[in-house]
């Protein structure tokens, strides 16, 4: 919220004359679900933390505007979300937000035309995505989970909106042949609430908490091929490679890999499991290694001629937990778990809860899976009356927890043009101590509309 | 119906009658003039910019039955005083407001789709342009003299003008349509009509540009009208407006700069 004065000044600074001559795009979201958990390991309080079965309203407002500032030279490029929403029953205490109402400034872009095929952006910028839905190894320019914990609109279109986009600048050049580009994200802020979930740190923290330089490469001179490169220096050193095999226009077959020179989200310290275990109390439990790994993609993907896409995606991360890591991190919850009678005990020992969820959500919320090995599935049929049918299963090979979605959209040309209604259902599988069970399994379902102003 | 059926049943005598006369003629010469010409009334040599509103009709009903608008980016320059020749084009959806933020661009005969859904822009094949009453091709401007061999067939009426008529063939497989018939009027050399033919020669389009106005400098058509053989009396019609010259640069019409959301 703290950006908002700069947003309206930049706003302001805009000619009436120059923002009437750019209509924005205005949309509202709303829409209601039905969300049921079963238990979890965890317990605060001996209660549950989560709620057992709960219904929630959330509203989105999108807008929009893209202007010329100086024609053909100098174009401002604006994307603002509003959201909010109500829950009909209380929430759980591990699914509290700080606030209810929360304002993403999703994209806040300045293109300067340096020449034919060179451009600069600076501004509030959205990183470019990888190749593959469930996890791109490619793609290392990830922010964190901008939404609010127990409810998010579940529209296709807001899925990438929910990772913060960051403040920085891109220089790129473009041609038939190439690309390249050198994209700098500076370290503004530090995150220091690791007990907090990443939708209750600022946008900055989400954002902008490392310094990060990012030289990509991509070649198009390859019929059938479209390799290309990124290196990344600053906090985190990482090169990638990607490539797009086009067998047909049909048949893709898409591979990325990634040599990380140390990891990449935070991990479960064992000797500090056991300190924690031993009843001596650290500051942290979590904390990224200088352990070098590698991330790997494959996947296979079949379009058809009126743009239905099915595919199978797999994915490997060496950083992921083993069974015997994962173990750890099981037993302590459940030693963090055991009856208290020590008032002050208790306390420590739920503050410890707070932080090991909070972790383990953030992680997930930039993106990254805690686990070694996943298939990922997807198909989404486009029809005739330009509705649409998405589904996905992704299966964690270890654990064999599961995660299942499935949605469906159609416009109401008949009513209005500019509406569209959407619904689903999604779920989590697996026992207690798997990775998609941790929390609880979870089955639920939602409806909502989407009106184009 | 009649014209279709009399250039569905003339246009293959004609090409053969005209394989076997010696084409090498100043007939042909004259005919890539004609094609010029008419390219340049059809899209001035400069990038320029334009709205496209698509209205489909069903031949029996005065409102469309679909409606849809496009902001399209065009680089189509002939090569000119040593400068290369440029065929790309970049189409935004515009409307219905669901379809924002897809993308098409063509890349000379390459066509590629994106939408933000999908993970990478997809390239559109032969059998994919052809889809719809409006084919994916259709509101981008083709290059007839880069395009297309063509042979000049003679003059015959066209409304109250005379027209030079055209036999054209596609010069390689990856052009949408293979043969066409194409009128131009005599002297203003303005497109009147052109009829595009499958291999087999069977007619699968008919396109009419009509109420020409002044636009770029020049007396260019505002409206096209594309009558398709398989949707039976259908039709649909392209008006475009907010026609104006811009730099567009190069980037633009990129495979990258599209992921990046410069679109």
């Amino acid at each position: 919220m703290k950006y908002l004065p700069l947003l309206m000044l930049s706003v302001g600074l805009l000619p009436a004359r120059l923002l009437a001559s750019c209509p924005p795009d205005i949309i509202l979201f709303g829409q209601l679900s039905y969300a049921q958990k079963q238990p979890s390991l965890w317990r605060i309080n001996e209660e549950n933390p989560y709620a057992a079965n709960n219904i929630y309203n959330d509203l989105v407002i999108k807008y929009a505007n893209s202007c010329q500032l100086i024609d053909e030279k100098l174009d401002l490029d604006v994307s603002l979300y509003g959201l909010t929403y109500y829950s009909y029953r209380n929430i759980g205490v591990f699914e509290k937000d700080d606030s209810r109402t929360r304002l993403l400034i999703d994209k806040l872009q300045l293109s300067y035309v340096i020449s034919d095929s060179m451009r600069s952006d600076v501004g509030k910028l959205r990183p470019k995505g990888g190749l593959f839905y469930l996890q791109s190894p490619a793609s290392l320019m990830n922010n964190y989970y901008s939404g609010f914990k127990p409810s998010r609109i579940y529209d296709a279109a807001m899925r990438p909106v929910y990772s913060e986009s960051f403040w920085g600048a891109v220089v790129a050049k473009d041609t038939e042949k190439n690309s390249v580009s050198l994209t700098v994200s500076p370290k503004l802020t530090r995150i220091d609430k690791w007990y907090q979930s990443s939708g209750n740190w600022s946008a900055t923290e989400r954002s902008n908490a490392s310094e990060r330089y990012m030289l990509s490469y991509s070649d198009y001179r390859f019929d059938n091929n479209t390799p290309s490169v990124n290196v990344m220096l600053g906090d985190s050193r990482s090169i990638a490679f990607s490539n797009g095999y086009s067998y047909s226009p049909q048949w893709v077959v898409n591979f990325e890999l990634a040599y990380h020179f140390n990891q990449q989200w935070r991990h479960l310290e064992t000797r500090r499991a056991e300190m924690v275990q031993n009843y001596a109390f650290p500051a942290e439990l979590y904390s990224v290694a200088n352990d070098n790994g590698v991330e790997l993609a494959l996947g296979l993907q079949y379009t058809t001629e009126r743009f239905s896409q099915f595919g199978i995606e797999y994915y490997f991360q060496s950083e992921g937990y083993s069974v015997s890591e994962w173990q750890k991190q099981t037993d302590l919850i459940n030693f963090l778990n055991q009856e208290m009678k020590v008032v002050p005990l208790a306390q420590a020992f739920d503050a410890y809860k707070y932080l090991m969820a909070s972790e383990i959500y953030n992680t997930s919320s930039k993106g990254n899976l805690l686990g070694k090995h996943y298939i990922n599935t997807y198909a989404s049929f486009l029809m005739s009356d330009h509705s649409s049918l998405q589904s996905f299963v992704v299966l964690n090979i270890m654990d064999k927890s599961s995660l299942l979605g499935i949605n469906y959209n159609k416009p109401l040309d008949q009513l209005d043009k500019r509406l569209e209604v959407y619904t689903g259902a999604y779920t989590s599988f697996g026992s207690h101590d798997s990775e998609f069970g941790l929390f609880g399994e979870t089955i639920g379902t939602y409806l909502g509309f989407k009106y184009h102003f | 119906m009649k014209i279709r059926l009399l250039l569905t049943f003339i246009y293959p005598a004609l090409l053969t009658s005209l394989a076997l006369a010696n084409t090498t003629s100043t007939a042909e010469i004259k005919a890539l003039e004609i094609i010029r010409q008419s390219d340049e009334v059809r899209s001035p040599n400069k990038p320029f910019r334009y709205t496209v509103t698509v209205k489909e009709f069903k031949s029996e009903e005065s409102a469309p039955i679909r409606q849809q608008v496009l902001d399209i980016s065009m680089r189509f320059l002939k090569s000119d005083n040593g400068s290369a020749a440029d065929a790309r084009s970049l189409a935004r959806f515009v409307y219905p407001p669901r379809n924002k933020g897809k993308v098409m661009l063509s890349d000379w005969y390459d066509l590629w789709f994106y939408t933000p859904e999908l993970r990478r822009p997809i390239q559109i094949s032969r059998q994919q342009r052809l889809l719809g009453q409006i084919s994916n091709g259709d509101v981008i401007v083709t290059n007839f003299e880069y395009a297309y061999h063509s042979v000049l067939l003679g003059e015959e009426p066209c409304g109250n003008r005379v027209c030079y008529k055209l036999a054209l063939e596609r010069k390689s497989p990856e052009v949408t349509y293979p043969k066409v018939i194409y009128l131009v009027e005599k002297e203003s050399y303005h497109p009147y009509k052109a009829a595009y033919f499958s291999l087999d020669d069977k007619l699968i389009k008919e396109v009419s540009y009509q109420d020409y106005k002044p636009l770029l400098g020049k007396e260019r058509p505002a409206k096209i009208v594309v009558v398709d053989a398989r949707y039976g009396n259908g039709y649909s019609v392209m008006e475009y407006s907010d026609v104006r010259f811009e730099s567009l640069p190069l980037f633009h019409f990129t495979k990258e700069y599209i992921q990046r959301g410069g679109n």
